[in-house]
């Protein structure tokens, strides 16, 4: 029975990662988007009562089962301790690391209250980031996963803010794994093996921590004397079993995050092939300029740049699936991960709302793509100091031709060329214009954001 | 000996079931003073390059390949010694570079073997004066090694229309000054190449007596004979071209007798029409003997850019065996096929380019053109392949070109629309496009 339900556990969580890879891959993004819904903080951000109640009663009732069969960062942790053997007894000081999760927790719960984003130690974001092979969180991933190869769940029980608080849930969780002080013969294999360092064995007897316990039940197989279980007939003798006194403290060594500023791309203005006198080849193109906003622009669905600051966690789904290159992760401390858009590789098309129907934190809020047309997110503006058509007088169409809401009329210019004019009232902000204009090194047309986005 | 009707449905579409064989000499042609020309001329202005594509192509990076000089050397001596001996260059082909490496090619050969033809590209507007064209003379004759040019065209005339051709050729006293260079015999032959406006030619043909025209180069293939004026109106069929040419005794050199390789590739129904004649022909064969069937061509130029294409070309002009009236007959029904379908008039010679906002033109009528031939251009949207197709045509085209490149960043200034031999309406078409994509790109956002 035991090792049935083991092999219900590996393979759930198996699957369960495998799906996460086909989602942020890209190959799934239809069939495994409900994988993203059932994370715990989104579903807290987005108020799914259904997702957190299941989620609530099972911690309640049985413990961190989430930690190892829903939380795709956990899985991968487990993954990684199965890498290397552990026979060694496994101490934690744990003084430190209960102040440690409570002071992440307080930081992860402040900078979340303060509207920079419960993005920084949310495990499924993190995962998502690293999935996304983000560079600076990939260093975070590494650090992870060598610190789960050699001490497993750290991440978990030292700094994870949802570990925390589902260990508090936990902690009197009546079906709980316990140690049948009757059968246990104190040979302490459960004790060495465990990779949340929550068991702790006194003679022949121990205490399981559940608020520790991920639930990966590798215990109740390992042990020979099957003394380990969730419904035991005699309970465990102590109630109380305190960690020995002198405990080899270990450093752990602290992720660090590198916030690498990538200088993005040089800008080039096209060759001035103006009178040609060879034939073939191509001009030298360069892409448009990101503006630097007034503030970052959000997709649809956001209601506001607040709202969406203070929901998103930056798992980089939306990233992954805009089939338009629009969305990316923010680079600014404040907004740390989150993403944002910019329109050098494409704008965001009238029809699409994808990425409102898979954000799982509701930092984007489900709206039918018919609705797209009547959001304005930001308003176009124009600058005559860098339109070519009113600094060189070129004949251009482009932003006009592209705007998908006829918000652009053309005027007479001052270069002679006819400049567009923008129809404020129309405009909803979607940056066909920007991204089609080809002044360069800035577009002559850009968005600003809306900070209330308007129906 | 393997049956003609023992040949797989690729090798039907594709190409010939037995390699090409070079069975006996090239058929040689001479013009008004006994010149003997072969009816194969070598066209320089898609020479290859180092990674494997040709010099006027449009991928991206290509500013960086060189010309794959090695290659030049040897397609040369080959075609040398299987009696291809005119050589047609410019100084505006392959950005500028297809003198230079023609010169270094030609120059390991007897300067009598061969007959150098080459232009007067004086397109930017500054380069119309007297000084400028006479540089752009000294220059051609100093890269190609030589002192003396055996075949001087004006390049392209009609091209940006009548006025456009005055002023490069008239006003400035290019003409008369071109005269004197060939009575000093620095020039061997004078003639012009002609594309575009109807009232140049006219004007040229006019003025033939006062000129005496050695020869004049012009478009001409089964599709253009009679249906030049279907595609635009604003051309001359090629029929008409050849007959007035033939009516002074002026011998004709064929330029797209291919349409820059669409005349070698085409959709099943094409491709099933012309392997009925002869299923051991080759596609483009065709073309080659259609132009040499007609005894006033002096020779018919290709541009070669890979080894296969020299010796298909030479052997299906070793001898030429002109085609019999039927023959013709069911090409011409092959054309009214050919115009059937959706594809651009555009035979990728990259007068258009570079554009100076970085789009490319080529590339995106190339693929468009291909999704034609291949019969899979995502254009009804009930057809039951249609989203498969409309898959192939996105990736295809994403692969081929970059972002930036593609036609949702044609500013329509029409800078283009002067230096298109063809006469597309280029920025109209790249609006067309963009519309086309836009609505597959959400076509496929729904899928």
């Amino acid at each position: 029975m035991r090792k049935i339900i083991l092999l219900i556990r590996r393979l759930l969580a198996l699957s369960v990662l495998l799906g996460f890879t086909a989602l942020f891959t890209g190959y799934g993004l239809k069939h495994f988007v409900f994988l993203a819904k059932l994370q715990f903080w989104p579903a807290v951000l987005a108020s799914s009562a259904i997702t957190l109640g299941v989620i609530i009663a099972l911690t309640i009732l049985a413990g961190r089962w989430y930690c190892s069969i829903l939380c795709p960062l956990g899985i991968l942790q487990d993954i990684a301790y199965r890498l290397k053997p552990h026979n060694a007894q496994q101490k934690m000081p744990a003084k430190i690391r209960r102040i440690s999760r409570l002071a992440f927790l307080l930081a992860f719960l402040a900078v979340g209250f303060l509207g920079f984003g419960f993005s920084w130690f949310e495990p499924y974001g993190l995962f998502g980031r690293i999935a996304t092979a983000l560079s600076f969180t990939l260093t975070a991933g590494i650090a992870i996963f060598t610190l789960a190869i050699w001490k497993g769940r750290v991440w978990c029980n030292w700094t994870c803010p949802i570990g925390t608080i589902l260990g508090l849930l936990s902690r009197f969780a009546p079906f709980r794994l316990k140690i049948d002080s009757s059968k246990c013969i104190g040979c302490r294999k459960c004790e060495k093996k465990c990779r949340a360092s929550a068991i702790s064995i006194q003679g022949k007897g121990g205490k399981i921590d559940s608020a520790l316990c991920v639930q990966c039940r590798d215990c109740t197989v390992l042990c020979p004397k099957g003394a380990i279980g969730a419904l035991l007939a005699s309970p465990e003798t102590r109630e109380e079993a305190r960690p020995a006194a002198n405990e080899n403290a270990e450093v752990i060594e602290r992720r660090s995050f590198i916030i690498g500023t990538a200088a993005i791309g040089a800008a080039l203005i096209a060759e001035g092939a103006d009178e040609k006198i060879f034939d073939g080849g191509l001009a030298d193109i360069s892409a448009p300029g990101i503006d630097s906003r007034n503030a970052s622009l959000k997709p649809a669905g956001s209601r506001s740049i607040k709202n969406f600051q203070t929901k998103c966690v930056g798992c980089q789904l939306c990233v992954k699936a805009c089939p338009n290159h629009v969305l990316r992760p923010s680079k600014r401390l404040k907004d740390f991960m989150q993403p944002e858009m910019a329109f050098d590789e494409g704008y965001c098309t009238i029809d699409c709302a994808k990425c409102s129907h898979i954000c799982p934190a509701g930092a984007i809020e489900a709206i039918p793509s018919s609705q797209k047309q009547n959001i304005h997110i930001g308003q176009a503006l124009w600058h005559l100091d860098r339109c070519i058509a009113a600094t060189e007088g070129v004949n251009c169409t482009a932003c006009f031709r592209h705007c998908p809401v006829n918000a652009i009329e053309r005027v007479e210019g001052p270069a002679g060329a006819m400049i567009p004019k923008i129809d404020v009232e129309k405009c909803i902000g979607c940056g066909a214009c920007e991204h089609v204009c080809p002044s360069r090194p800035m577009p002559g047309i850009t968005v600003k954001a809306l900070e209330q986005h308007r129906q | 000996m393997k049956s003609k009707r023992n040949i797989s449905r690729r090798e039907f579409i594709t190409g010939t079931t037995k390699p090409p064989e070079i069975t006996g000499p090239m058929t040689m042609r001479e013009d008004n003073k006994g010149n003997k020309i072969s009816l194969l001329g070598y066209g320089a202005m898609r020479l290859p390059t180092k990674d494997g594509k040709h010099a006027n192509t449009w991928a991206e990076g290509v500013s960086s390949a060189a010309i794959d000089q090695d290659a030049v050397n040897e397609h040369v001596k080959f075609a040398l010694e299987h009696g291809v001996n005119y050589f047609d260059t410019s100084p505006a082909y392959c950005r500028g570079e297809s003198e230079r490496v023609m010169g270094e090619a030609l120059s390991h050969h007897p300067r009598n073997s061969y007959f150098i033809a080459t232009k007067l590209s004086n397109f930017a507007p500054q380069q119309y004066s007297l000084e400028a064209c006479k540089e752009l003379l000294a220059n051609s004759i100093k890269a190609l090694r030589t002192d003396y040019i055996d075949f001087y065209l004006l390049h392209s005339v009609g091209n940006g229309g009548f006025e456009t051709f005055s002023k490069r050729y008239i006003e400035n006293g290019a003409i008369e000054w071109l005269l004197e260079e060939r009575k000093a015999g620095r020039i061997r032959n004078l003639g012009f190449s002609y594309h575009g406006d109807p009232k140049a030619f006219e004007w040229c043909i006019e003025h033939h007596e006062q000129y005496h025209w050695d020869f004049c180069q012009i478009q001409m293939n089964y599709v253009d004979w009679l249906h030049a004026k279907e595609v635009n109106e604003r051309n001359l069929n090629a029929k008409y071209l050849y007959e007035t040419l033939a009516a002074k005794n002026i011998p004709a050199i064929i330029m797209e007798p291919l349409l820059g390789g669409r005349l070698a590739r085409f959709n099943y129904a094409v491709a099933s029409k012309l392997k009925s004649m002869d299923p051991d022909s080759s596609i483009a064969s065709w073309a080659f003997r259609f132009c040499g069937t007609y005894p006033n061509v002096l020779t018919i130029l290709s541009g070669m850019t890979y080894k296969e294409h020299l010796i298909e070309n030479i052997a299906t002009l070793s001898p030429l065996k002109p085609l019999t009236q039927s023959e013709l007959d069911t090409l011409e029904e092959a054309a009214q096929l050919i115009l059937q379908n959706n594809s651009i008039p555009c035979n990728l010679c990259q007068y258009c380019m570079p554009c100076p906002y970085g789009i490319d033109i080529p590339g995106v009528f190339d693929n468009w053109n291909k999704a034609c031939i291949e019969d899979r251009l995502p254009i009804d949207s009930a057809s039951e392949r249609h989203s498969e197709n409309r898959e192939i045509f996105l990736n295809e085209l994403d692969a081929q070109i970059h972002h930036l490149r593609q036609p949702e960043h044609c500013i329509g200034c029409g800078k283009c629309v002067s230096h298109c031999p063809q006469r597309i309406d280029i920025p109209k078409k790249m609006e067309e496009i963009d519309v086309f994509i836009a609505n597959l790109r959400k076509e496929a956002r729904h899928a």
